[in-house]
């Protein structure tokens, strides 16, 4: 116990401080009560985002992705500190494997734009801002032209194992996607390694337990968007879905996958979720994912609850502001479309009731 | 804990107590057949001990007062109230020093 108090005293305290900055259920309701976009930037401003969104308020026409890509960083704020106050070198791994995957976002957008010819230009708005945390450079793979070129030159990196494997999927099917899935799984493969790798055994649990609610929310949507929305076969399906999950493991992935429809893959979950589940049997993909979303909250939040020098405080709080932002993107989405959802179509609950009483009765 | 660690450690107690022992085993001049030398043992471990826990209770207070404060100045002001009430500890074990040499 001293000794996990001196490795995180520092660090815990640093997390929480920027925790305690987050938004309060008055902030949402603020920010769900504004009329507009314009209104909705202003009044961010006001708040710890104030730093990064206020520079958007003398540029009166602001498009969604010029707003999330300076909201996001932020969080890549927040993943530099952390790193930097981590003393455990296994411990920093897995905070750069979990911030690979905005790298994997990233180049993700590269692919894409030169498969379809367009150059740099075209799709700069479109990039995570990682500069400031990221070693990876991607200015390299702009001189390529073709797409075995920029596999060849990501070879050293954590991305180029499974690219390289995908690569005759690629040139088979003509299409992106089984790249784009191989950076995704690489991403999520190295966090399933990190965590593996950490030495505490207290670390090992809460990361595994936080990252594994999150990994599991995921597979659940992402098995059920691949299926119902694209059309693929269970087997395909599977294939694609991520590992480390905590509750969802190979067995119970395989037998959501092969659910006729959103209702009997929702009933075939594990506890607690399908418990839980049951209040989403009626509603559509993106309902279920707001109530997945409110179910990893209270993981997230229960991390924060007693003893508190773990990696999981760390990692919970990245997790959770991660949330929150993709939270206000889409809020924000609906302001500039003037979309008359209530926010708790959009939001979830946690964030506007708040949520530590209600993770504590239960 | 590593050996750097241990080895560290065992230095600081060994320099907080040294002078003290050295001085516990001269022969003193006591009125109580010699037993002053163990007052002397027992207020330099008083100290040893308490100086030893202020250590560690400022080390892990004083981390995370780096870490709140660098993300909110304005709570500076609290804790230095609980840096001071870790640094009390160490105060405790003089007293207790104090009371004992006096005695002898």
């Amino acid at each position: 116990m001293l000794r996990a108090a001196i490795k995180y005293s520092y660090v815990n305290a640093k997390t929480r401080t920027m925790h305690s900055k987050r938004l309060r259920p008055s902030d949402w309701h603020v920010i769900e009560d504004v009329k507009d976009s314009q209104g909705f930037i202003q009044y961010l401003a006001t708040t710890f985002y104030g730093p990064w969104i206020s520079p958007l308020i003398q540029n009166r026409k602001v498009g969604p992705l010029s707003f999330e890509t300076r909201i996001f960083k932020s969080l890549f704020h927040d993943y530099h500190k952390i790193h930097h106050g981590l003393s455990s070198q296994t411990s920093k791994e897995l905070i750069l494997a979990l911030f690979s995957r905005f790298e994997g976002e990233n180049l993700k957008i590269v692919l894409r734009a030169i498969f379809s010819g367009l150059k740099k230009t075209d799709v700069a708005h479109l990039l995570y801002p990682v500069e400031e945390f990221s070693k990876m450079r991607l200015e390299g793979l702009w001189t390529q032209k073709g797409i075995k070129g920029i596999v060849k030159l990501l070879e050293t990196t954590p991305f180029g194992p499974l690219l390289h494997h995908a690569l005759p999927q690629f040139e088979a099917q003509g299409r992106l996607f089984p790249l784009e899935m191989a950076i995704d799984i690489s991403c999520y493969r190295r966090i399933a390694t990190t965590t593996e790798a950490l030495r505490g055994e207290k670390d090992r649990k809460e990361a595994k337990k936080i990252l594994g609610s999150f990994i599991d929310m995921l597979n659940i949507s992402h098995i059920a968007r691949l299926r119902f929305i694209y059309g693929l076969s269970p087997e395909e399906a599977l294939n694609y879905s991520y590992p480390g999950g905590n509750k969802l493991h190979l067995k119970e992935l395989h037998a959501i996958a092969k659910a006729g429809s959103p209702a009997s893959m929702l009933k075939l979950l594990p506890e607690p979720l399908k418990t839980i589940a049951k209040a989403w049997e009626q509603q559509d993909l993106a309902t279920i994912r707001i109530g997945l979303e409110e179910w990893v909250l209270g993981e997230i939040r229960r991390a924060f609850l007693g003893n508190p020098f773990h990696l999981g405080v760390p990692i919970a709080h990245l997790l959770g502001k991660e949330l929150e932002i993709r939270c206000l993107v889409r809020l924000y989405q609906a302001k500039i479309q003037k979309m008359s959802r209530p926010a708790t179509e959009i939001v979830p609950s946690l964030f506007l009731k708040g949520g530590e009483q209600i993770v504590q009765a239960s | 804990m590593n050996v750097r660690n241990i080895s560290g450690a065992l230095m600081a107690v060994i320099l907080v107590l040294a002078p003290s022992l050295a001085l516990a085993v001269q022969p003193v001049q006591d009125t109580a057949g010699g037993s002053a030398k163990w007052g002397f043992m027992g207020a330099a471990l008083a100290v040893a001990g308490s100086t030893i826990g202020a250590g560690i209770a400022v080390g892990l207070v004083g981390a995370a007062a780096m870490g709140a404060i660098s993300e909110r100045p304005e709570v500076a002001g609290r804790a230095l109230i609980f840096l001071g009430l870790a640094e009390g500890i160490a105060i405790y074990g003089l007293i207790i020093a104090i009371m004992i040499l006096g005695k002898i």
